[in-house]
């Protein structure tokens, strides 16, 4: 019942909010995102790590004919992710109150139907239900870009939709053919639980396509290199706090889908299909760091590195070990929230350099703002995987499973670490040191910018300093997600990662 | 001599949805008579939706008590309630919609909202029918009065025209139908459905080409009632041409009732001669999603892009008729409802559009529409999203199911192509969403013209119904697979 | 005997169907419609259909032909030719047809023509007749009888309906027809005369909204 109403709270503030008129919106959703976020933290305190599994679940026949079921649950996997969307929408929700929006009753409702919808994906336990909060979440960003972005918004917004969608909508044949084919392959009436779907694994050759179409769908949401075209411009013309949202969560969601869906359930094409991920996965960390540092847009810089990251979580899920995919799962946590601060950070800085977010047109701003130049700092050290920073630990995890899996790919992504360092350094010393050329405003953080930043870049800091509670709770299910995979490849994930723990 | 004639039962009381809205409509060809044309105005349409809600009632009240009547030429069961009551309720709203516009300047009030009825009629015998001859004289009842209500408005020559094109199109798909029948009952040596599904599975009439011959040839008749490709061609200009509430019935009721009969016919006695009919229905599915998409694309007159969708639309549906099984035909009914009322949706808004801007039925007077009134571009909103197949609606509900239907069928790559043609639809639905809420324009008709409530009122209650459709359908899917039940077991 | 007025009777009848289609002036058309039905009572009169076979020399040759030739001497005789199809529709409707044709008589001729035999088929004495057929149509088939009985209802009212426009409505001075010809779709909408090849031009005023 709590995750029911977690996962609806958002959306019902968003649409009290768009009833009741403009003077309530903005309360109400601030209301609804700090409520949504004290939710999340209470049940992540009463979540039972002894125990571990799946807790405070919700199994409701919903579409009976169907057999689609209202499930829901938290277990290890996604307590932290569903603590880093609500914690990533309250962020966001206060950056826009802290700034006037056009039309604001629509925008809030759009806001908290996106948030609902990542919530619901995180949480849902019936493949099906998934599926359809994977296509919702595009509807909310659809508008949001088309109404309140800059620019080609109407292009951006549609190549944006049309590409997840072509996707998203191949998952959902696919989503619907396992369970049509689980149920006559083993003969037996069978609904879309995901629980009782990975009891029940596919033929090999129908995992094949329907692995390829799952696999379509997650790669463009991420968004991974040859499926990246619609990038840019959508994140050229979003709402920087809207663009904290869809970068910060619902790429992960992507990522999460290989680890929750993907692997368990077709493990025999998961294993067959492992070099061409790790293919993927390496490009994205080259071609992403490789675009990532000839952009000279501000936004662009955290886009592109975006992609890299994840390719990071893509080649750590893909190595088929635990110390792999529980990098993996450290590090959507960690790129979730550095990147909330970095494109907020990003705001702050186009404010200071005449609304412009060319790197050119900045520079020495840290002149006259120590905070603001600490700030991103943190951040920008957290996004280059700086020792100490949780980041680190991520991709450190990541590279050791990969080492231990496909040596080669740990070589190449190796270099994507390197490359990071040169990105992040160079756009954080194009906009805060360097020649002011333009007459750059040298403004310290108000305390309004300050609000929605300084407790991302606290979390930061924390889980820099002890990121093991999160790793603790994800080991036991993030092995168990690649073990039936690892198996089929003829990988040992259970030994590399005893052997990992005795090293820690 | 021929000795006393003994005359058929009746069983009045399952005839009473026919026979009352045979009375309804001769009172209200009556009441277009009353000498004052503002008492006409509103005891006509009055009239005739008090008709239409007996009839509803009396329909409902046959809900899970099939029967077959005067002399096996009806069968009320739940398929009839079902699809009746979609019927009845197009028409109703037709009514609503059509209160506004000057049906007295056409072929008159009382003239026009008969031949509705009259047209619901034909429907609703249509869906009945239990023998051929029956399902002949159905369709000419629905047909006939349609050919003239396409040509009511008189000022437009596009009226007139749509009307002439609707005409002739149409009698040749009642030609081929009638071929066809002719075929069947040739095959078999009897017109009564139960009877030709008897001589089938008893003879060996399944593989006489005469029957494979008139079924092909029932099939194309009935294509071009329900307008799938490649029987399509007359459905843009005719629904372009046609007055926007008479277009409205058409997307939704004559598509039900064309639909209703072939599931009638090919679930009913052609069941055995299921593979031979279901790669057909298979590849006119497919050229209807792939036609009726791709058709859509350019459409700049909202009435032309909603003509070809409902084109794709009706191989969504068919899609759902290839799998045989109460599965499929559920799925088929329940995406049917849905269809009907997230296509009533659209339509509302084009009319409501169309009295108040100028330019109110192409693209460009949709134009900045969410500025200027947010409910209206709601309902047309929701209306998109739920044809194009995106969650929260009914619309995305319908096609899992079908999709489920065929994957359990064994016919995934039908599936794909659903999906396929769903993916190339959203590049025109989500151009109508863009424009209205996405563009700057300001296409106010001068001097401003009042707000009609009654059509925005049904636009969002249609609106507000395909979402309960997306958010609960268990109800209604249950209701439908119980059709698809009572279809097969009737056999 | 039997046989030869078969064929002679069908030929005609495909020969007459073939005319009215073939024929570019309306008033041949028509006379060739008559002697379609003609031989078509004829076919009627062999499967021992008297009755039917008299109704549609009286009603169809005889009352229906006769309002078509008058309606061609009131309407047509303009020396306008029907209109000719164009372009690729003239390539491919015969294929078409031809397809189709072929299609059914493979159809016709598989199901081995079993109806061929040299006993002829048993009919009763009463068949045919017009008691018969009354019976018929009051009990076995009563309620498609009585539906026709709306069917011609509804077209009276259509028709009445569809008449009245003739009464000289207006648009602003111009009489209706000529302003409602100045409006026509706006080229490369799809529509069926455009698939069909050029638009017929009224009134001259062509493409200007």
């Amino acid at each position: 019942m709590e995750l029911t109403l977690l996962l609806l709270l958002p959306l019902a503030t968003g649409l009290l909010g768009a009833v009741l008129g403009n003077r309530l919106v903005k309360p109400l959703a601030v209301l609804g995102g700090l409520g949504t976020l004290g939710l999340a933290v209470g049940l992540a305190l009463n979540y039972d790590t002894a125990l571990g599994g799946s807790q405070f679940t919700v199994d409701k026949l919903w579409v009976k004919p169907l057999g689609i079921h209202w499930a829901l649950t938290i277990d290890g996997l996604n307590l932290a992710l569903v603590v880093l969307t609500a914690f990533v929408y309250a962020s966001v929700v206060v950056a826009c109150a802290l700034r006037e929006q056009e039309n604001p009753r629509l925008f809030y409702f759009h806001l908290g139907l996106g948030a609902s919808a990542v919530l619901g994906a995180f949480l849902a336990q019936d493949l099906i239900l998934f599926v359809l909060f994977f296509d919702l979440m595009l509807v909310p960003f659809y508008f949001l870009v088309g109404q309140w972005g800059t620019g080609d918004r109407v292009g951006a917004t549609t190549k944006m939709v049309i590409y997840t969608l072509a996707g998203s909508l191949l998952m959902l044949a696919a989503a619907v053919a396992t369970g049509a084919l689980t149920a006559s392959h083993h003969g037996q009436h069978v609904d879309f639980l995901i629980s009782n779907l990975q009891r029940l694994p596919l033929g090999k050759g129908t995992q094949q396509w329907v692995f390829l179409c799952f696999a379509a769908a997650f790669l463009v949401k991420m968004p991974a290199v040859p499926l990246h075209g619609w990038l840019k411009d959508a994140y050229k013309s979003m709402p920087l706090p809207v663009l904290a949202l869809f970068s910060g969560v619902l790429s992960k969601v992507a990522a999460y889908g290989f680890l929750k869906l993907a692997l368990p359930l077709f493990p025999d094409a998961a294993a067959s299909f492992q070099d061409l991920l790790l293919g993927i996965g390496v490009l994205s960390i080259v071609y992403g760091s490789a675009l990532a540092f000839t952009t000279n847009d501000a936004r662009l810089v955290v886009g592109y590195s975006s992609i890299a990251q994840l390719g990071f979580i893509l080649i750590g899920i893909f190595s088929l070990t635990s110390d792999g995919a529980q990098g993996a799962l450290l590090q959507m946590v960690n790129h979730g929230i550095v990147t909330v601060a970095l494109v907020l950070i990003v705001g702050v800085l186009a404010s200071r350099a005449k609304g412009s977010e060319d790197l050119g047109s900045m520079g020495g701003i840290a002149m006259g703002a120590p905070v603001l130049a600490v700030v991103f700092l943190i951040a920008a050290f957290a996004n280059l995987a700086m020792p100490a920073s949780a980041n680190f630990v991520g991709e450190f995890l990541i590279l050791k499973g990969v080492f231990d899996s496909v040596t080669v790919v740990a070589v190449i992504a190796c270099l994507g670490v390197a490359m990071a360092a040169v990105y992040m350094l160079r756009a954080y010393i194009r906009a805060m040191h360097g020649p002011d050329t333009n007459g750059v405003e040298q403004r310290d953080l108000s305390l309004r910018e300050a609000l929605p930043i300084l407790p991302a870049i606290a979390l930061i800091l924390a889980l820099a300093l002890s990121p093991q509670p999160l790793l603790k709770r994800s080991e036991g299910p993030a092995t168990a997600a690649v073990i039936p995979a690892a198996k089929a490849a003829n990988i040992d994930p259970i030994q590399t990662a005893t052997a990992a723990q005795g090293k820690r | 001599m021929i000795a006393a004639i003994k005359a058929p039962l009746i069983d009045w009381s399952a005839l009473a949805p026919f026979t009352s809205l045979t009375v309804g409509a001769v009172v209200v060809l009556i009441a277009g008579l009353v000498g004052s044309a503002r008492l006409r105005s509103w005891l006509v349409p009055g009239l005739a939706l008090v008709t239409l809600a007996v009839t509803a009632v009396e329909l409902l009240s046959r809900w899970n008590h099939p029967k077959v009547i005067v002399s096996e030429a009806l069968r009320v069961d739940n398929l009839t309630v079902t699809l009746g009551l979609l019927c009845v309720g197009a028409a109703a709203f037709a009514v609503i919609l059509s209160l506004r516009s000057d049906t007295e300047e056409g072929v008159g009030r009382g003239e026009y909202h008969s031949l509705l009825l009259f047209t619901t009629i034909g429907m609703l015998i249509l869906i009945a029918a239990n023998d051929l001859v029956t399902i002949f004289v159905g369709l000419e009842l629905l047909s006939i009065p349609l050919y003239v209500l396409c040509a009511t408005e008189l000022r437009r020559e596009h009226s007139l025209e749509a009307g002439l094109k609707y005409l002739i199109v149409g009698s040749v798909g009642s030609a081929t139908l009638l071929y066809g029948l002719a075929l069947i009952y040739g095959a078999t040596g009897s017109t009564s459905l139960p009877k030709i599904g008897v001589a089938i599975s008893d003879t060996g009439a399944l593989t006489d080409p005469l029957l494979l011959a008139g079924m092909a040839l029932a099939i194309a008749g009935l294509s071009f009632k329900a307008s799938a490709a490649p029987f399509h061609q007359w459905t843009p200009d005719v629904y372009e041409g046609a007055p926007t509430p008479v277009t409205t019935f058409m997307a939704t009721a004559t598509k039900a009732a064309a639909l209703g009969i072939l599931l009638r016919i090919l679930v009913g006695p052609l069941l055995p001669a299921v593979d031979d009919w279901a790669p057909v229905i298979a590849v006119i599915a497919t050229l209807s999603i792939v036609v009726g998409n791709f058709g859509a694309l350019g459409q700049d007159s909202l009435k032309r892009m909603l003509a070809w969708s409902s084109v794709a639309q009706v191989g969504y549906l068919l899609a759902g008729l290839v799998v045989a099984t109460s599965l499929g035909i559920g799925a088929l009914v329940f995406y049917l409802v849905v269809y009907a009322v997230m296509t009533l949706a659209a339509f509302a808004v084009v009319i409501e559009n169309e009295r108040t801007s100028d330019d109110g039925e192409r693209l460009s007077g949709f134009a900045g529409l969410g500025r200027r009134r947010p409910w209206l571009a709601g309902a047309m909103t929701v209306s998109m999203l739920s044809l194009a197949g995106l969650p929260p609606t009914g619309g995305f509900i319908g096609k899992l199911a079908i999709i489920n239907a065929d994957a359990s069928g064994g016919w995934m790559w039908l599936a794909i192509v659903l999906v396929l043609g769903s993916l190339v639809s959203l590049g025109y639905y989500l151009r109508v969403i863009a424009t209205m809420w996405m563009t700057e324009g300001s296409a106010e008709k001068t001097p401003v013209v009042k707000q009609a409530r009654e059509i925005v009122a049904v636009a969002l209650l249609a609106a507000a119904v395909t979402i309960a459709a997306g958010v609960l359908p268990s109800w209604p899917l249950e209701r439908a697979q119980d059709v698809g039940q009572t279809v097969i077991s009737s056999r | 005997m039997t046989p030869l007025i078969f064929f002679i009777a069908s030929i005609g009848a495909i020969a007459g169907a073939v005319g009215v289609i073939a024929l570019r002036n309306p008033f041949y058309g028509v006379l060739s419609l008559v002697g379609h039905l003609l031989c078509l009572a004829a076919l009627f009169l062999l499967l021992h259909a008297e009755f039917l076979a008299a109704a549609q020399v009286i009603v169809y040759a005889g009352g229906v032909m006769v309002l078509y030739v008058f309606v061609v001497a009131y309407v047509g005789g303009s020396g306008e030719s029907l209109g000719a199809s164009h372009g690729w529709l003239r390539i491919l409707t015969p294929v078409f047809v031809g397809v189709l044709l072929l299609e059914l008589m493979v159809a016709t001729l598989g199901s081995g023509l079993k109806a061929i035999g040299t006993e002829g088929a048993d009919i009763q004495a009463s068949f045919g007749s017009p008691a018969e057929i009354g019976e018929l149509l009051l009990t076995r088939f009563l309620f498609p009888f009585e539906v026709a009985s709306l069917l011609l209802l509804v077209a009276a009212i259509g028709a009445v309906g569809l008449a009245r426009r003739r009464s000289g409505f207006t648009v602003g001075d111009a009489p209706l027809d000529a302003a409602a010809r100045s409006v026509s779709p706006p080229k490369g909408s799809g529509t069926m005369a455009e698939a069909a090849g050029d638009r017929p031009v009224f009134g001259g005023k062509v493409g200007d909204q």
